[in-house]
């Protein structure tokens, strides 16, 4: 275990280094930042004052190794257009999209494992027909083009719920939340189900696959054998088997909900961390966009590690030194 | 039982004083106004940022010394008036009794300060310094009168400072911008004071009842950043805020008919033209009709560029492709502002009289170009550039079409690698000096002529002309210099006008707000509709 998870840090350690690397020569050929950044009118001499004050008058591997330094000691650069580190301007979105991450998922999980289960139980049924070509349409329909439906429809027409903002926040743990007031509540309803729709088609037939193929085994043709109850059947021994999947896929989407929700995000005007890497691209602001993948790298790793340690918790069979 | 009885009257007294109260505060109109602004707005610190959404969060907090109608005449802002002692000294007679939201006093000191201040703020991605470029000296007569020397005769003085908010010594001398961002050193002079700012989100202000201007009829205000332009529709049908700025064209028509909103527009400052490459060698992106090189470069002829300029059908751009958002022209102001050139008629749109142009030029089957344009800059930028390739190339000028991001395009056409491209320009001085001078002048970094000298166009005669006039402090007699610039602009085409973008705003019905010229959105433009 112990060897196992230094393994795991070094690899992740190479990962992230190389994305700096990466990152840092893709931010450099697309384009100059003091070109769009600067006012019109600019003259050559606050050119030049805003080319040094970026350290952008600088060689390229000399910038790098002066971002490699910051990095080390938690500093990943100043945004050139809020004049405020990266690190605390990305951190100050980050409970925005974690929210709408975590009500998406799990409206993904909630609904879509027992729609799931369903489906795969009772293949036949007209239900579960009904479900699996509704979520084709969950999988197709481009996810701007369902938000600006929702939008016109449940905002627009029927006027119930926000067009888009967060709503009032509270604060906990040091960070605001809107998922703790009923004003927040309504105004995440619609970019969450927005982003969840995906997500639900997703898992729900990825639990009914995973159930078809759990159904025909031997053990749970022993359990019904031995005359356990059809529910507790399938609570204990079709749900478990068919998670392990589910859980990789959760973890995975959930990742990338947090660091792609960018469609949904500028449709809904959530003030969150898509908004800022699509809003920092357009002015070029470098040290916002090579911060925000640095995070999104870390993010992703860390993520993959606990997918990994959930395993064993699901199925003792998995041992994590292989 | 009589205790009872004595609480409840007790409460009774109370609620009659509660309701009081409240009456007496609804009388003074408490109304809150929620504006959805388009703009990326960045910082708090009014000096950070020269951009317009910043603009436009700052003019709520902070007051210029000269403020500017929504026409973009000049009117007395924190200074009373102002005139010239010579040619090149400068006297403002400042307002009195004006405090800060902190309840100070302001002063001519502050001012001499913020002009200190606005041209040094650390990490600044593009500043005041170019507002503030004619202040040589700032002289502190008494409180309320300050002498600006300008080194130069700088006519345009007032003109400038009308960007530059001003900010106050005792709390700016220690702040940065992460002070104005918290709300610590946002205090200001100007109609509402700063209640919290979230940033990518949305910034909260309450009126300042102190304010020298004007009662406010808005006792809060939101500015929220909504930079979707379909979401920013959405919000204002779905009655999410007020007032949103910058509509898409494409949905003004529909919102027109919508009776649960109304919209307001006005003729803008900005123009969307044409630079030409005016140098040898020949780019490699204009060739003779069989891809081989040219000898010599066609854009230098001004048959050439006449040609290309009557082949484009300017009021069927504005009409059909700008869905009547635009005003064709063939200079850069609107009609009527300070400077513009009644003589100066939009070009006729002649497709066989620049055939017989091109002719003339010894190019009578034309040649090939390719038009390169931004496509996220300015509203259709990329379909106006393929409108534009049609016309020509049924002229004789076959013409590719290149459209790039904006943050890639910027940075090439500033290296000069377009033979042709397509650029906007705003004036928001409202007087032509500041495209002529930054654009039309020959390119000479050193005195600041020309910066924005795309094609590297350069007119000896036309740069005379200008330098005149810019140092002209007679207003009348700089805009008989201007308006002479502007005709031999017209014969010799340093670059080519397309169109005037207009500003539009959207409010909610029961809500009026009159547009401004300069793109700023206001509260204190907004009214309640009688």
């Amino acid at each position: 275990m112990i060897s196992w998870l230094a393994r795991r840090l070094i690899q992740a350690v190479a990962v992230v280094l190389a994305m700096t690397v990466i990152v840092f020569i893709g931010v450099n050929v697309i384009g100059d930042p003091v070109a769009v950044l600067l006012p019109p009118d600019a003259g050559e001499d606050e050119r030049l004052r805003v080319i040094a004050a970026f350290g952008l008058d600088r060689p390229l591997w000399e910038q790098y190794f002066s971002f490699l330094g910051g990095a080390l000691r938690g500093d990943l650069g100043r945004s050139f257009v809020f004049n405020e580190p990266a690190l605390t301007v990305i951190l100050q979105r980050m409970p925005a999209t974690l929210e709408l991450a975590i009500a998406a998922m799990l409206l993904a999980v909630l609904i879509g494992v027992p729609l799931g289960l369903y489906a795969g139980v009772r293949p036949n049924s007209r239900g579960a027909k009904a479900l699996m070509a509704g979520s084709i349409l969950g999988f197709s329909l481009p996810t701007f083009w369902v938000g600006l439906v929702m939008i016109m429809v449940f905002s627009v027409q029927l006027g119930w719920l926000p067009a888009g903002g967060r709503g009032q926040t509270a604060e906990l743990f040091g960070m605001q939340w809107s998922l703790l007031t009923a004003d927040g509540l309504r105004h995440l309803a619609l970019p969450a189900l927005n982003l969840a729709l995906f997500k639900i088609s997703l898992v729900m037939r990825l639990v009914r696959a995973e159930t078809r193929e759990v159904v025909p085994q031997d053990y749970i043709r022993t359990a019904r054998a031995k005359g356990l109850a059809e529910g507790a059947v399938i609570r204990h021994h079709v749900l478990k088997n068919t998670l392990i999947p589910v859980v990789t896929i959760v973890g995975l989407e959930f990742g990338s909900v947090i660091a792609f929700s960018v469609v949904t995000e500028t449709i809904f005007s959530w003030p969150g961390m898509g908004k800022l890497i699509i809003d920092s691209i357009h002015l070029l602001d470098r040290p916002m966009i090579v911060a925000y993948l640095m995070v999104i790298v870390v993010l992703f790793v860390l993520i993959n590690l606990i997918v990994d340690l959930l395993y064993t918790v699901l199925d003792p069979r998995v041992r994590l030194e292989n | 039982m009589k205790q009872a009885f004595k609480s409840l009257l007790v409460a009774g007294l109370v609620l009659t004083g509660a309701s009081l109260t409240a009456a007496s505060l609804t009388s003074a109109r408490a109304e809150p106004l929620r504006i959805g602004i388009g703009g990326a707005f960045t910082s708090i610190d009014p000096h950070f940022y020269n951009a317009t959404p910043n603009h436009s969060v700052s003019m709520h907090i902070f007051d210029r010394l000269v403020d500017r109608a929504p026409d973009v005449s000049l009117k007395p802002g924190l200074a009373l008036s102002w005139k010239t002692l010579s040619d090149t000294v400068w006297e403002f007679k400042l307002r009195p009794g004006v405090t800060w939201h902190d309840g100070k006093p302001f002063t001519a000191d502050d001012v001499a300060f913020t002009y200190e201040r606005a041209r040094n703020v650390p990490n600044s991605p593009g500043g005041f310094g170019g507002f503030l470029r004619a202040v040589k000296k700032v002289e502190v007569v008494d409180p309320l009168t300050l002498r600006i020397d300008t080194g130069v005769p700088a006519p345009n003085l007032p003109r400038e400072l009308a960007f530059v908010p001003i900010i106050s010594r005792h709390v700016g001398e220690t702040a940065a911008t992460e002070d104005y961002n918290s709300g610590k050193a946002a205090i200001g002079t100007g109609p509402y004071k700063f209640v919290s700012y979230t940033p990518g989100d949305r910034v909260e202000l309450t009126r300042n009842d102190a304010w020298w201007g004007a009662k406010q009829p808005w006792d809060k205000v939101t500015l929220r950043m909504i930079t979707n332009p379909g979401a920013r529709v959405a919000s204002i049908l779905a009655g999410d805020v007020d007032v949103i700025d910058t509509p898409p064209a494409g949905d003004l028509a529909k919102l027109r008919a919508d009776d649960r909103v109304r919209v307001a527009s006005t003729e803008g400052l900005r123009v969307i033209y044409l630079a030409l490459h005016s140098q040898e060698p020949v780019p490699a992106t204009i060739t003779a009709n069989d891809g081989k090189p040219l000898a010599k470069n066609p854009l230098l002829d001004v048959k050439v560029r006449q040609a290309l300029s009557i082949a484009i059908n300017r009021e069927g751009l504005a009409d059909r492709i700008m869905h009547k958002t635009a005003r064709a022209t063939g200079q850069w102001l609107p009609p009527g502002t300070y400077s513009y050139a009644t003589s100066v008629a939009v070009p006729a749109f002649d497709t066989n009289k620049a055939k017989a142009l091109l002719a003339e030029a010894g190019f009578p089957d034309g040649f090939k170009v390719t038009l390169f344009s931004p496509s996220d800059r300015y509203p259709n930028d990329a379909a106006t550039a393929q409108a534009i390739a049609q016309m020509w190339t049924r002229a004789g000028v076959k013409t590719a079409v290149e459209t790039l991001p904006w943050s890639a395009y910027t940075g090439r056409g500033g290296k000069q690698e377009f033979g042709i491209g397509l650029w906007g320009w705003g004036s928001p001085t409202g007087e032509a000096g500041y495209l002529l001078s930054n654009v039309a002048a020959t390119n000479d970094a050193a005195r600041g002529l020309g910066v924005f000298n795309y094609g590297r166009y350069s007119n000896p005669e036309l740069d005379k002309q200008i330098v005149e006039a810019l140092a002209t402090i007679d207003d009348d007699k700089r805009e008989k210099l201007f308006v002479s610039a502007i005709e031999i602009f017209a014969k010799t085409l340093p670059i080519i006008p397309l169109y005037t973008l207009d500003n539009a705003w959207v409010t909610r019905k029961g809500i009026t707000i009159e547009p401004r010229r300069d793109e700023r959105t206001l509260a204190v433009d907004a009214r309640p509709a009688k």
